[in-house]
């Protein structure tokens, strides 16, 4: 019983982390950008939800709203000034434009909103709900409420859109997607704010949990990778799966081995997963040419 | 031209190696020389580092964790098991070269942005265990490594151990060319364009990827102890994410492929928040909190500007003046000639 209650508490934490990574990975699918400025543009629009909770005095849902359309216009904002210019650079140029991204965001949120930690409330709250001997808090049935009605969105929108059918095709061939009509480029700053939205989300969800500080998600952005990594790169429901896989696995590593060494496990994790499948649990192989 | 270039290193070896105590304006100089100090540690872990991305093309971001295996191998040896520095230097730079072996294993079967992933878990995973291992690292009150003897005389003040890190940053650098310059440097360069070309042209990949964590980790476990030994307060702490975003920082500044770029992008670098801090002391009380992390964003500002404008860094606009400059002057030269011509 415990077990099961262990999992279902890594499940929820899993959510989480499996909405960063969808947001990792979707940029990543797309534009082939890895994205590690990912934590601290969700940490900036938890800010903003903050903000207008607070200092405007918006209702729940409607800062909710704010903080992702904030969300989109910085997705949308970042990839139109600073990676679309590098398109053809290498990967390196990229990852380095994201670590610059990454820095500026985090000490602009700092002026902004100062140093100091301060409490986010919960959407929800409330008597735990009990299955048997089950518990389940309100904020946790909230992460895998939440996490579920956007992975069914995603997925009709994938499935089903031309929005969705045009991003799956601009990351399988951006020229031919080009040549077919798409507006290729209008699909990578979609891309962006989807992802950056995603962020967003988790952001807010995170944070009665982590308290609201700058560095909220440094933590949640590498298990975010792991997570990326562990369902495979390339793969949308891998992220999903990685997430959950890693929530469950962590919280039964600190519930039976250590609580301090979640991070050093992630890393662990990371490795073997790349040692023995590279591509991750649901990823598929990339070829280049010379 | 040869010769010249020789009489100009020897001469600049003169003026470095100088007792710094001869400029009278250098009263109270152990603040600055301490700067220096770090630059040129830091410069040795850059070098290192550039062997690693600006050459072979393997991308780290994880790279102040061996520095902390350097740092903490030199602190635990010298203060638990009682070795002389003088061993402990090398060897340090030995385990941490032996950690970035282990590490070129898994980075075989990785390019790209996994390897990137890869060494950013690494980075933060190797200082947790060692916060976690408390009987090497001292746990969260960290280590207190002494000063140098050497000979009987201890290397305490800033100004003694400049000697220290200048001595080895010359013999690293050298190092680091010749390493380029050889065959070893070549496999590197032929792996950054093309692994499959290269694989093609009979270069064993996997010998020369271990090897280029080896060497970049080699170079960061020596600064680790020249570090551990300067600041002679170590926690595993200090070596974090930051610390790794700042040597990135010094090598896209100084061009990712240029030996003296690395060590000017390592000594701006270090500069930055030093420089910062001067120049807003006497602000008001608000203004100093705003920066306080002035110096990261201005990082930032740096990694964005250099990867948009100045893909070989920060040396590219010293270039760029000197190519302008050398224009104008040709041009004045032709007229001049043409004026003589006439005459």
């Amino acid at each position: 019983m415990i077990l099961l209650q262990q999992v279902i508490s890594g499940l929820a934490t899993g959510c989480l982390y499996a909405l960063v990574a969808l947001g990792l990975v979707l940029i990543f699918k797309t534009t082939e950008v890895v994205n590690f400025a990912q934590g601290e543009m969700a940490m900036f629009c938890t800010f903003v939800a903050f903000s207008l909770l607070v200092v405007v005095g918006l209702p729940y849902w409607g800062a909710f709203a704010g903080a992702l359309a904030v969300a989109a216009v910085l997705g949308i904002l970042l990839e139109r000034l600073f990676i679309r210019p590098l398109h053809k650079s290498s990967l390196l140029s990229v990852l380095i434009m994201t670590i610059g991204i990454m820095m500026v965001i985090n000490g602009v949120a700092g002026w902004i909103w100062g140093f100091e930690p301060s409490n986010f409330p919960t959407a929800v709250s409330g008597e735990p709900v009990r299955l048997g001997q089950l518990v389940i808090t309100m904020p946790d049935v909230m992460n895998l409420a939440v996490t579920c009605v956007i992975m069914a969105i995603f997925y009709l929108v994938f499935k089903y859109s031309m929005v969705g059918i045009a991003m799956r095709a601009a990351a399988e061939n951006r020229v031919v997607c080009r040549l077919m009509g798409v507006k290729v480029n209008k699909i990578m700053a979609t891309t962006w704010a989807i992802g950056s939205m995603l962020g967003a989300v988790a952001g807010i969800l995170i944070a009665p949990v982590t308290f609201l500080d700058l560095s909220m998600m440094s933590e949640v952005i590498i298990k975010a990778f792991t997570a990326a990594v562990l369902g495979g790169f390339n793969s949308l429901p891998g992220a999903v799966v990685g997430g959950l896989l890693l929530g469950v696995m962590e919280n039964l590593v600190a519930g039976y081995i250590s609580t301090e060494l979640k991070g050093a496990f992630a890393f662990a994790l990371i490795v073997a997963v790349l040692c023995i499948r590279p591509t991750g649990l649901l990823g598929t192989v990339e070829r280049k040419k010379v | 031209m040869h010769r010249r270039g020789l009489l100009t290193s020897l001469l600049a070896a003169a003026v470095l190696l100088l007792p710094p105590q001869i400029l009278p304006w250098f009263t109270d100089c152990s603040y600055y020389f301490y700067l220096i100090d770090l630059m040129g540690i830091f410069a040795i872990g850059t070098l290192g580092l550039g062997l690693l991305v600006g050459f072979a093309g393997q991308i780290s971001i994880g790279h102040a964790a061996f520095m902390a295996i350097g740092a903490f191998f030199s602190g635990f040896t010298t203060l638990q098991l009682g070795w002389p520095f003088w061993l402990a230097l090398p060897a340090a730079g030995l385990a941490a070269g032996v950690s970035g072996f282990a590490l070129g294993f898994p980075a075989l079967r990785l390019s790209g942005q996994y390897l990137a992933i890869a060494t950013l878990g690494f980075g933060v995973a190797v200082p947790q265990v060692l916060v976690k291992w408390e009987s090497v690292s001292g746990g969260f009150n960290g280590l207190k490594p002494l000063a140098p003897m050497l000979f009987g005389y201890k290397l305490s003040l800033e100004e003694d151990y400049y000697y220290l890190v200048l001595i080895t940053l010359l013999l690293m650098g050298w190092l680091a060319r010749n390493v380029v310059a050889s065959r070893t440097g070549r496999a590197f360069i032929a792996l950054r364009d093309s692994e499959t070309a290269a694989q093609a042209m009979g270069i064993n990949i996997a010998h020369y990827k271990t090897l280029a964590f080896a060497f970049s980790a080699f170079y960061a476990g020596i600064a680790g102890s020249l570090y551990a030994h300067l600041v002679r307060f170590i926690g595993a702490t200090d070596f974090n994410l930051g610390m790794s975003v700042n040597y990135l920082t010094a090598l896209v500044v100084g061009g990712l492929v240029s030996i003296p770029g690395f060590i000017a992008g390592a000594a701006f670098i270090t500069a930055l928040p030093h420089g910062v801090n001067a120049l807003t002391r006497g602000l008001p009380g608000g203004m100093k909190a705003m920066a306080q992390n002035f110096p990261q964003v201005l990082t930032g500002v740096v990694l964005i500007l250099v990867v948009l404008y100045l893909p070989q860094g920060l040396m590219q606009l010293w270039t760029g003046l000197k190519a302008g400059w050398a224009a104008k002057v040709r041009g004045r030269r032709g007229e001049n000639s043409r004026d003589t011509a006439r005459g």
